[in-house]
């Protein structure tokens, strides 16, 4: 079994097929998209779309299908976590040093930002002033999707399609699944837990890395700092998309009974790592803990 | 899969999980689950010191063993280091252990929805001594760009 690897949207992606190599035609279409899916979607290139409203004066704007089907699920997770997950964070990452230019230098304003109020409506994105957009939490997973799309298309049947530790697979050519060794928060030479992936993704989030000076890059907009109550967590769903949005719900949960309502919104299973030392897993988690 | 087959499944997971605290309860490695885990606490300070004082185990007589939990800002994020000494009575260090901390003190408590009055443990496994795994998921493995742009700040400064 070869493993296909390569560098993109800042991360090393990893594509295994069971038994066959990937064809050079394929592997090109892959490069492309993701390429194109960070041109469009990134918040740290200027021409991208999710910086066209930097500026923008309040009104309905006309977006791409793909920027839709995220703001929408976008707008479902600001729902469930009373706000806490809100994309139109990026003017406040920003501020906290997690910029363009990668100053990693809090500013004062952090403090008094106050975020736009957003929706999308008849398909359209409705603004009430200047948005700047970080599908941070949500695009990855959607685009691990986009590349297992396009293997499926290529007629590839057996694959596992890897970036950054998330991943979606679906089965191997002996019809099993596609065991994935969770690592344990912060130690990457340890497990907590195995998963067998069967035409079903994973996600992980944590808030310990991507640190600086006293930031990290999941913020909750209501307290103006970074989530600290949770340190880590992981999703199961049947695309990498959803497993993604769980994490990004779970991270930032308004209220300990929250956890299984973001996990029955994605229909995902999953492990919370609490800082004061507990674990939430969901009911339905199918994997081992050890 | 059919319904029953589910709450069968369901029915099994629960009878695997109580018989799992069961086991825990009686192998002698929950000896400190009123405090599982303080270091995994994270710290709001770049850097930060957690002591707890156990019981002593093979120790000079009335002597302590006292873990460190030092936790320090890397370009790859926070690290962890970790190191017990041994106090005797009179408070002075006998000696050191380079890799002291507990398999149990590396853990986290699990409660599960329906196991809530039954915590148990977690405490990890090393990769290398798993079998059979196609990849690991996590997350340390999604910083690359971030990474390098921390890195080549610091350079810079």
């Amino acid at each position: 079994m070869e493993v296909f690897t390569f560098e993109a949207l800042g991360t090393k992606w990893n594509i295994t097929i069971d038994d066959q190599n990937l064809d050079e035609v394929t592997e090109g279409l892959i490069r492309r998209y993701i390429k194109d899916f960070e041109q469009r979607f990134s918040r740290f290139l200027p021409t991208s779309e999710v910086n066209q409203f930097r500026e923008a004066l309040p009104g309905k704007y006309q977006i791409s299908l793909e920027l839709r089907t995220m703001l929408e699920h976008a707008e479902k997770l600001r729902a469930l976590t009373h706000g806490g997950y809100n994309v139109a964070v990026g003017k406040m990452l920003e501020l906290a040093g997690y910029d363009q230019e990668y100053s990693f230098e809090a500013k004062e304003g952090v403090k008094d930002i106050q975020l736009p109020g957003w929706s999308i409506e008849d398909g359209k994105l409705s603004i009430d002033g200047p948005a700047v957009f970080d599908l941070g939490g949500i695009a990855k997973g959607y685009c691990i999707d986009g590349v297992a799309q396009i293997l499926k298309m290529a007629h590839y049947r057996y694959f596992l399609v890897e970036a950054g530790g998330d991943m979606t697979g679906t089965i191997k050519k002996d019809g099993t699944g596609w065991r994935v060794a969770l690592e344990w928060p912060g130690q990457p030479d340890k497990a907590f837990g195995i998963i067998e992936l069967t035409n079903q993704a994973v996600a992980v989030s944590d808030g310990f890395r991507r640190r600086w000076q006293n930031w990290h890059h999941i913020v909750n907009p209501h307290k103006h700092r970074p989530v600290e109550e949770v340190l880590s967590c992981v999703a199961v769903a049947s695309t990498a998309f959803t497993a993604d949005c769980s994490t990004s719900g779970l991270f930032l949960v308004p209220g300990e009974d929250t956890f299984c309502t973001i996990g029955r919104a994605f229909q995902s299973e999953y492990v919370v790592f609490k800082n004061d030392g507990t674990l939430r897993v969901s009911p339905n988690w199918s994997g081992e803990l050890f | 899969m059919t319904k029953g087959q589910k709450i069968g499944g369901l029915v099994a997971v629960l009878v695997l999980v109580i018989i799992g605290v069961v086991v825990k309860m009686f192998s002698g490695d929950s000896s400190t689950p009123a405090a599982p885990a303080a270091d995994k606490k994270m710290p709001t300070q770049p850097v930060a010191e957690k002591k707890q004082v156990e019981e002593a185990v093979a120790m000079p007589e009335n002597g302590k063993k006292v873990s460190v939990t030092g936790t320090y800002k890397s370009p790859a994020g926070m690290e962890e280091i970790g190191f017990t000494v041994m106090v005797d009575k009179d408070g002075m260090v006998t000696g050191a252990e380079a890799k002291p901390m507990a398999e149990n003190e590396k853990s986290v408590m699990f409660q599960g929805n329906f196991a809530k009055a039954l915590p148990t443990m977690i405490t990890g496994k090393k990769l290398s001594d798993l079998e059979k795994i196609d990849r690991t998921g996590g997350a340390s493995l999604t910083t690359g760009a971030f990474n390098a742009a921390l890195t080549k700040l610091k350079a810079d400064l």
